[in-house]
């Protein structure tokens, strides 16, 4: 983590300078910092650390998230530059921007109490806030920067109200003496609600989903897939971290959770349908999905649940990736949002494109044999066990209605006839090709043949 | 070598159409890459028949294998035949290769086309002969993903809405069908303490009756959408009137019989006091979708939406007979003419389809209109079309006939009333289908354009043929095709009164999910 506070402040220096400001220059440096990070985890291993006196606290769990944050990040760092930055200018700053973003999720990861959550939290939530306007400067990209800003700061608000008042009960901001209370009192629960509700502002669930089909507009794909993937993770994984402190109150907030994911599952599927631009189409699968990763925290937080929750991360993930993906290698050098109709009869002139758009797409459908069906059914099956059998219900009409769009592109891409005036003009990036086809790969494997030996990893590494 | 695919023959018929449709994508030559999916189709072919000929009626269930894919959660790959698969999968394979040569002249993206078909092969051979839930879900799934995009792209002009309908009414079901399923498994954990997916397992389960209604509802709406039971088809006539030639044979032909095979495989078997108390409904809805489908056929003007209905009405039939239940019990007779009509009812619509795509090779029309008298241009045709008329009407010395009457005999059995309303189908039957003749076939050439049109090519005649000599073949030695299914079927039976004394008896569990 050290190596990355440096590495961003390391980049932010070199920006200033003209001869180091040069995409493939920045590029190099991103990647070389996220690879000194990654050794300086390895070094750390499984074990657990404390640092700050406690502030800190190092485990497996977030040695894993990390491990997967850089790897995401990494990924889409690649595709970004293979779409955008080389052809902007600024390119350090944004590099330092997503690097000290980066530095936040990892903060929050590992926190231990709710100074360091709250640090964490703000980086993370200012470089996004910064990404989202800074790489493009026009004013689709400002309005949206400044909505994330200020919504996101009602949420942070919210949020720290929520901590007040659980200090207030508590008397502590450790999370460990958080824990140790086992009948919290009415104050204490309020603050409860309230902190889960300030984070699920984050992870777009209704009721505080209205920024992100906005944001996700007109944030630069990147960001978008940045968005939706690593804030997903990282916001969770702290989510779950405070279900497990707060097991005292579990009954109170799996009936919030409960009510969030299917109001979200049931708002993000049907806001969906009638969308034509693809990434806020995509916005609002966001936020169904989002639903489907907050139904399993409707049980108790125990290592199986994390790895349920962690597979459907995954497999999301590596969903959005792909897609996110073709829509960046789509996109290049126009940065306009994708119609519907520009996708259309994409198979004549683009095959491959889309034959890896459709993988994507059906993974984020939960289509077999991909990755997306089986973190599915796992979600599926774990919820149920827990006994909600109604939430199930609800997500599998969610997930028939959702089909419905998601196949719109299908029909776009293969059954119509391209539009002879296209504005479409990809170049050749083999960046691009490597994330994606790796992605795909990897989401028929997990599908398929690599489910047993990716839960066998989680396993050990989650209990 | 050869004992080593002996050993697993079973997957080898399921993914060998799956790798071919690769080569086929492959290959650069579109010439070579047809025949190379040719070849899959017809290793396939030769896989199941070699199954067939092995097949041992008494030992119950065959060609099994079984390895753990997911432990801890007891999801094993466990696929095997038994005698009310046997026949479907000789089926699927059997009409697949006739496809691949009725598709010989498809130009736009032909290599897609061939792989496509060959994918939904390993989909539906995986899904029947799957015995673990999951599996089976994914091979049902897999199924609708080849079928969406054949009735998409090769389609007709209404294809995108077809499609469309056809998928998410389709998934709606199936996913309904996904959460009865994960209950079943978490049920299974609670009864044994052993978590498993697996079909024989979960036969030994016994789910208290409060829940079985439930779990039954949703299995048989999957099912009932497939089938499709009405008022459950509306997505039908679009689906197999959009759809290309081949689409609609292999749609009418094996994709509908999914849906009783499931009734048959699982919501009876799995939940028999339920089936028993609602058999009389299911099996209302079976004979109002018989006269509903005939009568709607009748009037139709294309043909092949004509046909369409008629599959309707014909499933319905296969639907009587399934919900033919004797004193509580599960009559023989019926479900084995249930078995036997799915497989005629493939083979005679399957060549209605067939011929319906070589009139509109022909003049590009499916009207019944625009033809008339076609007998003198194309007496080959008309011979052809009259067999497999027959063939669906249920004449005596045709496979049909053998069908339906098990099943009225089985039927007639437990209630009267309903195997009355049933043959006043077969009446009807007769009735347009003998329309259908008659307009195309019969009278005067009323279109100079008649006049000329070339009799059956060579290739067509090799689709068509087969399925001719089938259709008369399974009406005079029908024991040949019955003897490996009675077995299974009575042993199904013997299950389920087993499972229904039991419940009678014995006490409620208070089982809780």
């Amino acid at each position: 983590m050290w190596i990355l506070s440096f590495g961003a402040l390391l980049s932010m220096l070199l920006s200033v300078s003209q001869r180091w400001n040069r995409p493939f220059v920045m590029l190099v440096v991103l990647l070389g910092i996220m690879s000194a990070a990654f050794f300086g985890m390895e070094r750390n291993g499984l074990e657990t650390h404390s640092f700050f006196s406690g502030a800190f606290h190092w485990n497996a769990f977030s040695y894993l998230s990390g491990f997967f944050l850089l790897k995401v990040s990494g990924a889409i760092a690649v595709l970004f530059y293979g779409s955008y930055l080389r052809t902007r200018f600024f390119t350090g700053e944004v590099i330092s921007l997503y690097l000290f973003t980066l530095l936040g999720m990892m903060v929050l990861l590992s926190s231990q109490d709710v100074v360091t959550i709250l640090v964490g939290l703000e980086l993370m939530g200012m470089g996004l806030y910064a990404l989202v306007g800074y790489v493009d400067v026009n004013r689709l990209s400002l309005e949206g920067a400044v909505k994330y800003l200020i919504l996101g700061a009602l949420a942070t608000a919210v949020f720290l109200f929520g901590v007040a008042l659980v200090y207030v009960s508590t008397g502590s901001l450790q999370l460990t003496a958080w824990a140790a209370v086992v009948n919290p009192s009415v104050w204490m629960q309020i603050g409860m609600l309230m902190m889960f509700l300030g984070l699920a502002f984050k992870l777009a669930l209704v009721p505080f989903h209205s920024w992100a089909p906005d944001v996700y507009e007109s944030a630069p794909s990147g960001i978008t897939a940045f968005m939706a993937t690593c804030v997903k993770l990282t916001v969770l994984g702290l989510i779950f971290l405070l279900c497990e402190t707060f097991s005292a109150g579990a009954s109170q907030w799996m009936v919030l959770f409960a009510w969030v994911s299917a109001l979200s599952m049931v708002i993000g599927n049907w806001m969906a349908l009638v969308q034509s631009g693809l990434k806020r189409m995509l916005a609002y699968s966001s936020i169904a999905h989002s639903g489907y990763m907050a139904m399993v925290l409707c049980t108790a937080p125990t290592a199986e649940s994390l790895e349920t929750l962690f597979f459907y991360l995954t497999a999301y993930t590596l969903a959005s990736l792909v897609v996110f993906g073709c829509l960046m290698w789509l996109e290049e050098k126009n940065c306009r949002n994708l119609h519907l109709d520009d996708i259309a009869g994409l198979s004549r002139t683009y095959p491959w494109v889309s034959a890896a758009m459709a993988v994507g797409i059906l993974s984020l459908a939960g289509m077999p044999p991909t990755g997306g069906f089986l973190g599915k059914f796992f979600v599926f099956s774990h919820v149920l066990q827990g006994g909600h059998v109604g939430l199930v219900i609800v997500a599998a009409l969610g997930s028939a209605v959702s089909l419905y769009y998601y196949l719109r592109v299908l029909v776009r891409m293969y059954m119509m006839e391209p539009d002879p005036i296209s504005l479409l003009a990809p170049q050749r990036a083999w960046w691009t090709v490597w994330v994606v086809g790796a992605s795909v790969v990897a989401t028929l494997l997990m599908g398929t043949v690599g489910a047993g030996r990716f839960l066998q990893l989680l396993h050990l590494g989650l209990s | 070598m050869l004992a080593w695919l002996e050993a697993y023959i079973a997957s080898v018929s399921i993914f060998t159409p799956a790798i071919f449709a690769l080569f086929v994508l492959w290959i650069p030559n579109v010439q070579l890459a047809k025949w190379v999916g040719l070849l899959g189709a017809g290793i396939c072919f030769l896989a199941t028949l070699h199954m067939g000929y092995y097949f041992q009626p008494e030992v119950g269930l065959q060609f099994v294998e079984r390895y753990a894919w997911l432990p801890q959660w007891g999801i094993s790959y466990f696929v095997g035949v038994d005698g009310i698969s046997l026949l479907l999968i000789l089926l699927t394979s059997f009409l697949t290769g006739l496809l691949l040569v009725g598709a010989w002249r498809v130009e736009r993206s032909t290599r897609a086309f061939f792989a496509l078909l060959l994918f939904l092969e390993s989909g539906m051979l995986g899904a029947l002969m799957a015995f673990d839930l999951v599996f089976f879900y994914v091979f049902w799934e897999v199924m609708l993903i080849p079928m969406y995009f054949l009735i998409g792209v090769w389609g007709g002009q209404n294809r995108i809405y077809a499609t469309t309908k056809f998928v998410l009414y389709t998934v709606f079901g199936s996913l309904l069908m996904l959460v009865a399923a994960i209950c079943l498994y978490l049920l299974h954990k609670q009864e044994f303490g052993v978590w498993s997916t697996s079909l024989l397992d979960l036969y030994r389960l016994r789910v208290p009756a409060s829940q079985q209604t439930w779990l039954f509802a949703a299995f048989a709406l999957a099912f009932a959408i497939k089938i499709p039971l009405w008022p459950f088809h509306t997505w039908l006539p679009h689906a197999h009137t959009e759809a290309p030639t081949t689409g609609s044979v292999i749609l009418a032909g094996v994709l509908l019989k999914m849906g009783t095979y499931g009734f048959l495989r699982f919501a009876i078997p799995l939940f028999p006091v339920v089936f028993t108390e609602y058999a009389v409904v299911l099996s209302a809805l079976g004979v109002i979708g018989i006269l509903y489908g005939a009568l709607v056929a009748w009037r139709q003007p294309d043909a092949k939406k004509m046909v369409a209905y008629s599959s309707v009405s014909h499933l319905g039939f296969v639907m009587v007979g399934l919900c033919a239940t004797v004193q509580s019990g599960l009559s023989v007779e019926a479900l084995t003419g249930a078995v036997y009509q799915m497989i005629n009812h493939g083979i005679s619509t399957g060549m209605l389809f067939f011929l319906v795509g070589v009139l509109y090779d022909r003049r590009h029309t499916r009207m019944l209109a625009d033809f008339g008298g076609l007998a003198k241009p194309m007496p080959w045709f008309a011979v052809l079309l009259i067999i497999a008329t027959l063939g669906s009407v249920g004449l005596p010395g045709t496979g049909g006939f053998v069908g339906e009457f098990l099943i009225l005999l089985g039927t007639f059995q437990s209630n009267p009333a309903m195997a009355i309303l049933a043959s006043s189908g077969v009446l009807l039957g007769a009735v347009y289908m003998l329309t259908l003749c008659r307009k195309v076939l019969f009278g005067p050439i009323t279109h100079p354009e008649n006049e000329n049109l070339p009799d059956i090519s060579g290739r067509e005649a090799l689709t068509l043929a087969p399925l001719a000599l089938l259709v008369i073949g399974m009406g005079i030695f029908p024991n040949l095709f019955l003897q490996k299914v009675r077995p299974s079927i009575e042993h199904m039976a013997r299950t389920y009164m087993e499972y229904r004394l039991e419940s009678q008896g014995g006490s409620e569990k208070g089982g809780v999910l």
